[in-house]
């Protein structure tokens, strides 16, 4: 299967990209022979790394002002027009599930956002995405070329590229211009990084802390236990926590040794991005909520008593 | 301006115990039983326009709302509701096709909906949806318009010249953007989770407006899903297991409870950290 590898390089995470890809096409057993990577980047002096982890030999680097997706679809249009390719593979961000459907509608091909496997066969291609908000696998049979498969989040184990004869071409784009709706542009940089993804040990709480206070207390809690504090989708959005404190498939994916989960029901989208810790210990008020047959060792009580006392132990 | 919202209703599969989730031969789960609740992300963008709409006053513009859903009988109650927080448009596009896996279907009628029957400035949706959680949606709409699209909307606010400021999450931080229109948003993890409960007089002065029905047949809806059968097609649907040992820390006391806990499960773990 010829394929194409989407990155982009104008993000602080794409090393991340580059070797969960790396990891996604060894797993798939997609021969990297068989396929060229293009990556869109900003900066002259990131060239270098960009190039080095570029998940195969053939690498081509397409210079743009900033990650902007309808300059950039524009121009894969562009780069791509002429080519018999059976796959284009996206990252698992929101850039790569954005440009993969935008851009296999562009290229009458067929898109499938948040892929964890693919199978090749003779007359199309099998690809598996959870579904039912992740209650389910789902399998599909896409038959139209090219595919345009964006990967799920942690999917994969991390591979760092070990291809080391790039063939790199670079090209200047920075002259396509399709995004002049946007008449000011301003980028705010978080404030702090949450830490979440590479966390050894992390707490998590749930919409059943029920204010904004107790997540406060809970941000000292997890400090004293030497732990990141995450958290589930209605205690981001209620704004009691920062919104890259959110664990789950449309948050963070985690994978720390330990991680104690307390008062979240541990609904399947949210338990997505903890379902890879080593241990889980939940709390919780309810004997019947999901999380409790998800973890391995349970306690049925308030969380907070809970914590406290295990502050008083510890 | 005229903005157009567009949400779905979803079963609320957390409902679902674990036996209810068989698999019948249409690669379908039963989910007739469970209560219909609004898509969160559909909640969070019908609640950011509300929003927008009181604030462009302010901006001495009005805002002509509109919410659309595509869908049986079980999503009145919501657009009645819209209604009663003044929506001047809810429309239901009567759907009983299995379309579940196929946003290309319902981005199709969405976008006919806009170029042939009630033309906007700014569509909003969700960013993803179950059953299907194909998350194609508002990307495919803004192909089919030929519009541009923001993803990861957390905000959506009045600017100058009939523009709008709008706020999205992207890696590494937030971007603000003031745009013009035309623009299709897809809302993102917005801390904004739930739209507001309707004043009682609101609810009996605008609730019982009648709600705009639709056919979809008018949008050609055989030959769009005999499209999608040829490109892809579900063909297996699994159960996903997460199922852990659960083991039950038993104690007469809260601090027997935690002592167990710190004892037997955590004391070694947390000494390896
Ligand atoms: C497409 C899609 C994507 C989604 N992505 C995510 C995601 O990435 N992350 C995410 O979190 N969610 C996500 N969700 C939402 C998810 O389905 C759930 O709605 C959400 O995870 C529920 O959060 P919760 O468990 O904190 O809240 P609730 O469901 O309200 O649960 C609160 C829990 O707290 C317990 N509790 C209450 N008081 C106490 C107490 N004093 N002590 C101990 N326990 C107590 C209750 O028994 C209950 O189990 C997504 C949904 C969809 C449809
Ligand atoms: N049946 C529908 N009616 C109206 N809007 C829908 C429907 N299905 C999906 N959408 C919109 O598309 C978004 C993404 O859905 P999906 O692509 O199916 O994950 C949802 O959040 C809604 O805003």
């Amino acid at each position: 299967m010829k394929f194409t590898v989407i990155l982009n390089g104008c993000s602080d995470n794409f090393i991340l990209q580059a070797e969960e890809i790396n990891g996604f096409l060894s797993s798939n057993a997609l021969n990297l022979s068989r396929g060229h990577t293009i990556i869109f980047y900003c900066e002259e002096n990131s060239k270098i790394e960009l190039m080095a982890n570029a998940p195969t030999a053939s690498v081509e680097l397409i210079k743009v002002k900033r990650y902007q997706p309808e300059n950039i679809l524009e121009i894969l249009k562009q780069r791509t027009i002429n080519q018999q390719m059976d796959l284009y593979l996206f990252a698992s961000d929101f850039t790569g599930s954005e440009l993969s459907v935008r851009f296999a509608y562009r290229i009458a091909g067929s898109s499938l956002v948040a892929v964890n496997k693919l199978e090749i066969e003779k007359d199309g291609l099998i690809a598996y995405k959870a579904v039912y908000s992740n209650h389910m696998q789902g399998v599909f049979k896409l038959s139209k070329k090219p595919y345009c498969i964006s990967i799920a989040k942690g999917c994969t184990d991390l591979e760092a590229v070990l291809e080391k004869n790039h063939e790199a071409i670079t090209e200047d784009m920075m002259d396509v211009v399709k995004d002049d709706f946007i008449k000011e542009y301003d980028f705010v940089e978080e404030e702090r990084v949450s830490g979440l993804a590479h966390a050894k040990f992390m707490l998590v709480a749930g919409n059943g802390v029920k204010q904004k206070e107790k997540v406060k207390r809970l941000e000292e809690i997890a400090k004293s236990l030497g732990a990141v504090l995450g958290v589930s989708r209605p205690v981001a959005t209620n704004a009691w926590a920062p919104l890259n404190q959110l664990v789950g498939v449309s948050g963070v994916m985690a994978k720390p040794e330990l991680c104690i989960a307390v008062a979240v029901s541990g609904a399947a989208a949210f338990f997505a991005g903890i379902e890879k810790s080593q241990y889980i210990i939940a709390i919780n008020t309810d004997k019947g909520a999901p999380i409790v047959r998800c973890a391995d060792v349970v306690i049925i009580d308030d969380y907070e008593s809970i914590l406290e006392e295990l502050l008083k132990i510890k | 301006m005229k903005i157009l919202v567009c949400f779905k209703t979803v079963p609320d599969l957390e409902m679902l115990s674990e036996e209810d989730w068989a698999v019948d031969s249409n690669l379908a789960v039963d989910v007739s039983f469970v209560k219909n609740i609004l898509n969160c992300f559909d909640e969070s963008a019908l609640e950011m326009t509300l929003k927008l709409s009181e604030y462009s006053e302010s901006f001495n513009e009005s805002l002509t709302l509109t919410a659309l859903t595509i869908g049986d009988k079980k999503a009145e109650m919501f657009l009645k509701t819209l209604y009663a927080l003044k929506f001047q448009k809810a429309v239901r596009i009567e759907n009983n096709e299995d379309v579940r896996f196929f946003p290309e279907v319902i981005a199709a009628v969405i976008a006919q909906y806009v170029e042939k029957i009630n033309n906007q400035d700014v569509v909003v949706l969700g960013r993803q949806s179950g059953e299907g959680d194909n998350a194609k949606t508002p990307l495919l709409v803004a192909e089919m318009l030929g519009w541009p699209c923001i993803t990861q909307v957390i905000n959506i606010e009045p600017s100058q010249e009939e523009r709008l400021r709008v706020t999205s999450m992207v890696e590494g931080g937030t971007l603000i953007q003031v745009i013009d229109t035309p623009c299709v948003l897809s809302v993102g993890n917005a801390p904004v989770s739930y739209l507001r409960v309707p004043t009682l007089k609101d609810k009996m002065s605008y609730g019982k407006r009648a709600i705009e029905v639709l056919n979809i047949n008018v949008f050609n809806i055989a030959s769009l899903l005999n499209k999608c059968y040829h490109e892809y097609q579900l063909i297996g649907l699994e159960k996903i297991s997460n199922h852990r040992a659960g083991i039950l820390i038993e104690g007469a006391t809260t601090a027997e409870k935690a002592k167990k806990l710190y004892d037997h499960y955590l004391k070694e773990r947390l000494e390896k950290q």
